[in-house]
């Protein structure tokens, strides 16, 4: 334990730029999942302004993301001082804009696509979405401690996993419900199950997130 | 030299998976000729199995790729080996996906179309069992894997002519709305996605021989 504190505390005492950097792109993921709750919340209500305001927000992180990734790829391969661990950094930073991605590209979904979710699907929606953001919050506080102390990671990951299966659950009992609802035409039956998929998915993402901090906590550890 | 020597059951594990994804694919042709039947207790059996052995899938990746990283084995392999067990994984989570969707969206498929699907879920479930072969091989001997991977892209192809000709005669049948064309195409691109899947692992297992070949 002592000489795996010690590795890792080495990573950042040698680089404490790369922390910072890594620290800022995390908190941008974790903004990222609370504009698109608060967003789907707005076009639940039909408070479309308010809701287009949450799009172009989440539009915005995307692309300073994008920008502060590559930025902090870039200083991995030409400044760091951490050679031995940038290629792991570096995929989770990857994996972590995923998640930005998907949920920037969801919201645009709905701006464009405009889908009617009728009245008796809009708590599932919400709940949905609830469980999706959840497991991003938590799959960023296992990567948080991924680079402080990854022995605790260990005991965050199985949460993640079972957000992602509720949130798998939650999905799957909409789409059952969405094609068993008689008053719904086949066409909207299908618009409900893409946009049931693409918050879904934000979940998925989180979990691929997740999966690799799992490797390269292990790696770390021995 | 096989890719585990000196790690037996790390191999008797990888064995299991891969005899997990064999299976996914048996079952899921079976679901899909009790759906297109109509017997739906059956379908519904076959889903279950199909969940459950995803499940164990998922598990025993997890416990494999710990086994990776605790115990240092085959160090000079095991992102090879990750990635290849990750792709692995999504053939049989694809399958999952594909009778999933079945149950949950009871696609009306007119009878015109049955034999149809049930060739195109053949040839998917015949690329990925060679792709399983391939894997077997490559295990074993990782430079001797060429022969079965030729197999993978041929049935890969085959799937995607079998589709493309499925949604043209869908797509031009008038007596369907548009929306079930949509309905339709969906799941002839979902069940087409699995030889796709075993074709992104037979590329992986290409670079691997080279990359062992030097």
């Amino acid at each position: 334990m002592t000489k795996m504190k010690m590795k890792i505390a080495t990573v950042f005492e040698s680089d404490p730029k790369i922390e910072k950097k890594c620290n800022e792109f995390f908190d941008m993921v974790g903004q990222s999942a609370l504009v698109c709750l608060r967003g789907v919340q707005c076009y639940l209500e039909k408070d479309f302004t308010v809701f287009e305001e949450y799009a172009e927000q989440a539009k915005n992180l995307e692309e300073k993301a994008d920008e502060f990734r590559r930025d902090a790829e870039s200083y991995l391969y030409t400044e760091t001082l951490i050679p031995e661990s940038r290629g792991d950094v570096l995929s989770l930073l990857e994996n972590a804009d995923n998640i930005i991605d998907q949920i920037r590209m969801m919201m645009l979904a709905f701006s464009i696509e405009q889908p009617e979710i009728p009245q008796n699907f809009q708590v599932d929606f919400l709940d949905l979405t609830s469980k999706c953001v959840e497991s991003v919050d938590e799959v960023i506080q296992a990567t948080r401690m991924f680079f402080t102390d990854p022995s605790k990671v260990k005991m965050v990951l199985p949460r993640v996993y079972s957000l992602e299966k509720e949130a798998d659950k939650q999905a799957e009992a909409i789409k059952r419900k969405v094609y068993r609802s008689e008053e719904i035409t086949l066409s909207h039956r299908i618009h409900l199950r893409y946009f049931t998929t693409n918050i879904d998915l934000i979940a998925d993402r989180a979990e691929d997130l997740a999966d690799r901090i799992g490797i390269y906590a292990i790696k770390r550890m021995y | 030299m096989s890719i585990f020597s000196r790690t037996k059951s790390l191999e008797k594990q990888c064995e299991e998976f891969l005899d997990i994804t064999n299976e996914s694919t048996q079952i899921l042709l079976r679901g899909v000729e009790t759906y297109l039947s109509g017997k739906m207790t059956d379908f519904e059996e076959n889903l279950n199995k199909i969940v459950s052995l995803e499940s164990r899938g998922d598990a025993l990746r997890r416990d494999i790729e710990n086994q990776l990283y605790t115990e240092t084995l085959i160090p000079e392999s095991r992102g090879d080996m990750l990635a290849l067990l990750e792709n692995i994984d999504n053939i049989i989570n694809q399958a999952k996906q594909i009778l999933m969707e079945f149950s949950v969206e009871i696609p009306r498929v007119p009878e015109q179309f049955h034999v149809d699907y049930i060739k195109l879920s053949q040839h998917s479930a015949k690329a990925v069992d060679e792709v399983v072969i391939s894997t077997r091989a490559f295990l074993v001997d990782p430079l001797n894997v060429r022969h079965s991977l030729n197999k993978v892209y041929f049935w890969e192809h085959e799937a995607d002519r079998q589709s493309e000709s499925l949604k043209r005669k869908v797509f031009r049948t008038p007596e369907l709305e548009l929306s079930e064309k949509f309905h339709l195409r969906y799941f002839a691109l979902h069940i087409e996605l699995m030889a796709d899947k075993a074709e992104d692992v037979a590329d992986r297992l290409a670079i691997y021989t080279i990359k062992r070949s030097i």
